[in-house]
């Protein structure tokens, strides 16, 4: 049968899955902010690096652009180690300055030419490595020699009509950089890993916990059977959610409890009514056979009468079998009991009704003895009755087959079978239900199709298997199973075939 | 011998009782416990054959309280319930046997007649005496192996002296024994129904069997005295 789906599983899986993918979006968000953060600031120390710069330039009176720069002031752009590098570029791109660290390389041409479209890019440094390049355009201060009226000497401010603009381009290696984004990206995949991990083993615990109540109830209710109906599914520590399910159950069990006790009732207490009219008229009818001057015609009425009140008696009799039987709480007494002697015997008593219909009655099994924990009597009353079954429907002169075979894996199994004709598949769901018959008129008043209800009933009781078959070429089987559990012992003997 | 029937159910009252009669029991009948009672304790009976479920007193208080007032006669329960613990209850509850309706009237009467050879100390249902052969579950009798011709009455009769084999019956105790009601008989009805059965049993030139003892009553004997001395 196809497993069904779990809930607990599904519920696991879904939560683990969005709590990947929420872990996975956050820490990419988080990554995406923190290069920002940190690109900006990178870029941010290049801006500052480049105003410092601009801030060394100024227009002389002659138009020249004098650059304050050394080496020892900013080392860095002369460091011959991981250099830095500046430029100071015209307007139309003459190089006006460039950083000692630059020796005799230059930038590209490219590279030059994003410095004026881009304002910031990412571009392999002269040395070859991986850079950022930032340029500003800035106007360098005008040199103005000019005295204010106290005499002293006034600021140089820029003219913007002698001052022109210029590109100051900084660019240092991003390693250091690139190093703190990969430091962020590697925490950030740990960190969504291990929420990956430790997040799933929570859930799994968290729904494991909280669907406990939820599987309690899956059990209880699937522990329930036809003797525990009084079982209570409502407690007071159950959820709320689960409260008005666990409510409903405990009504429908209630009402199926009184139902089914109801019936029961009903049933035996319809046979035992049923009793003391049976007893007036058969004793009555008995006296008058006996003792009543009366001609032929009433001597066999009288007769008549008598045989439909044994038959009554015989239907309320099984009808309380029925009932009683059908009380699983009430286990009878279990001993060891030799299935092939209660066989025989049971045969023996229909041997004289086999004999007249001329039937060929033959034994198989493979061990002379077979013990199983059984109750004798209730047992003699479902072999009693399939036996009964097989020689009144078998046709004449056709062959009964009874089987009785011991696995020690398996158990003690017995099966009669026997040619019907009339049997369709359909019929073997229906067989075991109460006063079925084949016959619809109902014409075989001998038989109230009670047998296999009570034999059915019986067999629950006794913890054994009861089964139906028909084959294809209209052989009914009726087999009585045994659980292992139930073997008493073994004597093992191969018979073969053995005609009764 | 005779009987108390203690049923409810009329129609049931009404069959046993004439079935047993024509079987040759004097019965007599009450239709609740109360009145049940009342006759087991004013009388004497060979079987009472008591119900259960019974109005005014159920039929286990009848019986449990006929032991405790030391009644020893045999009881027969005839009920529906059918349960061992029913069956069990009972027995304890002092009942000799216990008979499950709806029943074989064939089967009452073997049960009243196996109770009534207890009661008189007899395992087996035939009792020989003489040339008499009492079969007392077939209710046939035989001298010198042919059978006589009795009615249900006097077979009673032949019947009690035999269980009274050897020993001395009065009028009175076979009133009680054979009689509903001793009281509406006449006063040679038993002589009579003596004579009667001697003329049946009786073997020509054959002392009588059944001896008269005079001022005592009679005796069923097979070492019977000669003629001369039975005369009453």
């Amino acid at each position: 049968m196809k497993k069904r789906p779990s809930l607990q599983n599904r519920l696991i899986v879904s939560a683990i899955l969005t709590v990947i993918a929420l872990g996975a979006i956050s820490s990419y968000v988080t990554y995406q902010v923190v290069k920002y953060r940190l690109t900006r600031a990178f870029d941010d120390t290049l801006e500052s690096k480049a105003r410092a710069l601009l801030s060394l330039t100024k227009f002389e009176k002659d138009g020249n652009l004098e650059f304050e720069f050394t080496s020892d002031s900013m080392p860095e752009f002369a460091s011959p180690r991981s250099p830095e590098y500046f430029l100071l570029l015209a307007s139309d791109g003459t190089i006006l300055a460039k950083s000692p660290s630059f020796g005799h390389a230059n930038f590209t041409e490219t590279a030059l030419r994003r410095v004026t479209s881009e304002g910031v890019f990412d571009h392999i440094l002269p040395d070859g490595r991986m850079g950022r390049v930032l340029a500003i355009r800035g106007f360098p201060v005008v040199e103005k020699d000019s005295e204010n009226e106290d005499g002293s000497s006034s600021t140089p401010r820029p003219a913007s009509a002698l001052s022109r603009p210029i590109w100051v381009v900084v660019a240092r290696e991003r390693t250091s950089l690139d190093r703190a984004l990969r430091h962020v990206a590697v925490a950030l995949a740990f960190g969504t890993l291990f929420l990956g991990f430790a997040g799933t083993a929570v859930l799994i615990l968290v729904m494991r916990h909280g669907l406990n109540p939820l599987r309690k109830l899956a059990t209880d209710v699937e522990n329930v059977d036809i003797t525990s109906l009084e079982t209570r599914f409502s407690t007071p520590s159950l959820p709320r959610e689960l409260a008005p399910i666990a409510e409903r159950l405990d009504e429908l069990f209630s009402r199926l409890r009184k139902a089914i006790a109801r019936e029961r009732r009903y049933t035996s207490d319809v046979a035992h009514e049923l009793r003391t009219p049976l007893s007036e008229i058969s004793i009555a009818l008995e006296i008058a056979e006996k003792f009543a001057d009366v001609g032929e015609e009433a001597r066999t009425a009288i007769k008549q009468a008598l045989e439909a009140t044994a038959e009554c008696r015989t239907l309320t009799e099984t009808l309380l079998d029925v009932a009683r039987h059908g009380d699983n709480a009430r286990k009878p007494p279990m001993a060891p009991v030799d299935v092939v002697r209660v066989a025989e015997e049971e045969y023996r008593r229909l041997r004289d009704q086999a004999s007249a219909k001329k039937l060929h009655v033959l034994q198989r099994g493979d061990t002379e003895r077979a013990l199983v924990l059984s109750n004798e009597h209730l047992l003699r009353a479902i072999i009693r009755n399939l036996f009964g079954n097989a020689v009144e429907y078998a046709p004449e002169e056709s062959e009964v087959v009874i089987e009785i075979r011991h696995d020690p894996a398996k158990g003690v199994g017995l099966s009669i079978s026997n040619i019907a004709k009339d049997l369709v598949a359909a019929d073997l769901e229906s067989m075991t239900e109460p006063f079925w018959r084949k016959d619809a008129a109902r014409t075989d008043r001998q038989h109230s199709g009670l047998g296999l209800t009570l034999a059915k009933s019986i067999a629950k009781l006794l913890d054994l298997e009861l089964s139906l078959n028909l084959s294809a070429d209209h052989i009914f089987t009726a087999a009585l199973q045994w659980p292992a559990t139930q073997n008493v012992e073994r004597n093992a003997a191969h018979l073969g075939e053995e005609a009764w | 011998m005779k009987l108390l029937l203690i049923e409810d159910s009329r129609r049931l009252r009404d069959s046993l009782m004439t079935g047993l009669k024509r079987c040759g029991y004097a019965v007599l009948a009450a239709a609740d416990g109360e009145e049940g009672l009342r006759l087991a304790r004013m009388g004497q009976y060979d079987v009472i054959i008591l119900d259960l479920m019974l109005p005014k007193i159920d039929g286990l208080t009848v019986l449990r309280q006929l032991r405790a007032e030391g009644c020893e006669t045999n009881v027969l329960i005839l009920s529906a319930r059918d349960a061992v613990e029913s069956r069990v209850e009972g027995l304890r509850s002092g009942a000799d046997d216990y008979l499950i309706k709806p029943f074989s009237f064939d089967e009452l009467v073997a049960r009243i007649q196996a109770l009534a050879r207890r009661r008189f100390g007899k395992r087996s249902p035939v009792i020989e005496v003489g040339y008499l052969r009492i079969d007392t579950s077939a209710r046939i009798a035989y001298a010198d192996g042919v059978p006589l011709d009795l009615t249900a009455r006097e077979f009673a009769l032949l019947e009690f002296l035999a269980f009274h084999k050897n020993r001395i019956v009065s009028r009175q105790d076979i009133e009680e024994a054979l009689y509903e009601d001793r009281f509406a008989l006449t006063s040679n009805a038993v002589e009579s129904a003596v004579c009667l059965l001697r003329k049946k049993i009786d073997r020509p030139n054959h002392p009588s069997l059944i001896q008269t003892r005079r001022g005592l009553g009679y005796m069923l004997t097979d070492a019977p005295e000669p003629e001369g001395e039975k005369a009453e």
